[in-house]
């Protein structure tokens, strides 16, 4: 019996030193030539990496709205060559992104306008990144209005002020969906808590809140020029299976329609994600969510000044195992409308 | 016959040293050879660093000393045999080759991309990710890999050889 149980436990002795250095070597492996973020791996001094040092600049931000005489500043953010090796260019094109041209003395790694004007609107910056013969670019679109943004924002969230509809998507039937405000937690102070209950058969599910609190008339409040997004959010599940994304959304004479920004939805984090802005929206960044299909000879959404009335919300789509429950917050929403 | 043999209780403790060892070559080209803090896992040393011991070597070695290292520990924790063995190199060969592949330019971002939607936004995810899209694949370092799981099989063979020829009769 003795035997028998000092075999085992060697058994699992080897089983457990086996698992600790097979996991070891996968970590050793990905630790040693993973990187942290926007750093290179592999790649000795001295040597050609083969293309995979060609610089790539990530500049922030990417869009960005201005009132004419305020600061705007680029920056460049990461970058996945060692920054001692480069060196930047920044330029400018008035021409819709067709012809550059380099701004004398622009060569850090930020770009400051210290007052833009009318004819910054429509600018695009580039930056140019170089090292080893090599390089790479990122460019800022710029718009600037003459008159202040309108902003509607809300980061207390009465009951009254805002109205849920769980919309299908698809042959996906809606979830159920329930909502609470909590009195502290969020970012900071109040925030409100969603929980998704997904139908039995279903995988996601989509639900867009209204704010009540106020309507963008563009017939006698101006033409919508651009339109800057940002909501702090938080997922409050910490299973893998388990997500929900965000999006802005825009409710305009009978449709539903949700910002589409090229990289695509954030996805909440678990602890509060303020980085979920998305600035500059125009027209077409808008894609419909729900209502009837646009006809030939209509703008959807409709900017001009005979726009129909327009509310503002946001959009929760979360996903997860069928019939799962899933909770999220929603902190400092808010929209800011820009006229020319 | 007179044998330089290891003692079957030595055995683990001698492909560890040697594990060990290995490794270690491997840890001084990331300290020495290459641009600092580029590794996760491996701080940067300023007194080792850009000390370029290796040269050309420098660019291959961690792939072969990966395996190498790996395989020998594996078999020391495992019973020793022939299939325990070659297995051990065979797994770690597998491993490091699949690794490599999976920085190839053609599998990297689908790969990745099917990571990202699946896996979420983890910092173990997140290294997993740059691994791939910023590793660079060099059919080399497959070459590189291959040769270490060989020389360890080939030291193991040794090694087992000796014990098994001092546990000979005369």
């Amino acid at each position: 019996m003795h035997r028998t149980r000092s075999a085992s436990t060697n058994a699992g002795l080897r089983a457990g030193a086996l698992l600790g250095i097979v996991a070891l070597g996968l970590i050793s492996i990905v630790g040693s030539g993973g990187g942290i973020a926007f750093l290179p791996s592999d790649c000795p001094p001295g040597l050609d990496c083969s293309g995979s040092a060609t610089p790539v600049p990530v500049l922030q931000p990417a869009r960005v709205t201005a009132q004419v005489g305020t600061p705007v500043t680029f920056s460049v953010l990461g970058l996945n060559v060692p920054a001692s090796q480069v060196t930047y260019q920044w330029y400018r094109s008035s021409d819709g992104g067709v012809h550059y041209v380099a701004i004398a003395g622009a060569t850090g790694d930020t770009l400051l306008l210290a007052s833009v004007n009318l004819a910054d609107d429509g600018a695009i910056f580039k930056v140019t990144a170089s090292a080893n013969g090599l390089s790479g670019s990122a460019v800022s679109h710029v718009a600037v209005t003459a008159s202040p943004g309108l902003v509607f924002a809300d980061g207390e969230f009465p009951a009254a002020g805002w109205l849920a509809t769980p919309l299908p998507i698809g042959s996906v039937p809606a979830p159920a969906h329930t909502e609470e405000l909590v009195a502290t937690g969020g970012h900071p102070g109040a925030y409100l808590t969603m929980v998704f209950q997904l139908a039995s058969q279903a995988g996601m599910g989509g639900v867009a809140y209204t704010s009540l609190a106020g309507t963008y008339e563009p017939q006698t409040q101006g033409a919508v020029y651009v339109i800057d997004y940002s909501e702090d959010g938080i997922s409050l599940e910490t299973s893998f299976s388990k997500s929900t994304r965000s999006a802005m959304l825009l409710d305009q004479g009978g449709r539903k329609y949700i910002a589409t920004p090229s990289d695509s939805y954030p996805r909440l984090a678990t602890s509060w994600d303020v980085s979920q802005n998305t600035p500059s929206l125009r027209a077409q960044d808008f894609t419909l969510l729900d209502g009837p299909a646009c006809q030939a000879g209509e703008t959807c959404p409709d900017f001009s000044s005979l726009g129909a009335p327009m509310r503002f919300g946001y959009w929760r789509l979360s996903s997860g195992p069928q019939g799962a429950s899933i909770s999220h917050g929603i902190d400092n929403w808010k929209v800011t409308v820009w006229r020319r | 016959m007179t044998a330089v043999g290891v003692p079957a209780w030595q055995r683990p403790t001698l492909l560890t040293f040697v594990g060990c060892l290995t490794l270690s070559t491997g840890l001084l080209v990331y300290l020495a050879d290459r641009v600092a803090s580029h590794a996760v896992l491996i701080p940067s040393i300023p007194a080792f660093s850009g000390c370029n011991l290796f040269g050309v070597l420098g660019q291959w070695l961690p792939s072969f000393v990966h395996p190498l290292a790996f395989s020998l520990f594996t078999a020391a924790v495992l019973k020793p045999s022939a299939a325990t063995c070659w297995g051990a190199c065979a797994f770690w060969g597998s491993v490091n080759v699949a690794f490599e592949v999976g920085q190839h330019p053609a599998l990297s971002s689908p790969w990745t991309a099917a990571l990202h939607g699946g896996a979420g936004d983890w910092a173990v995810v997140r290294s997993v990710l740059n691994y791939f899209l910023h590793g660079t694949f060099d059919p080399y370092d497959i070459c590189a890999a291959a040769l270490g799981a060989l020389a360890a099989g080939v030291i193991l063979y040794f090694v087992d050889h000796f014990q098994g020829a001092r546990h000979a009769p005369n």
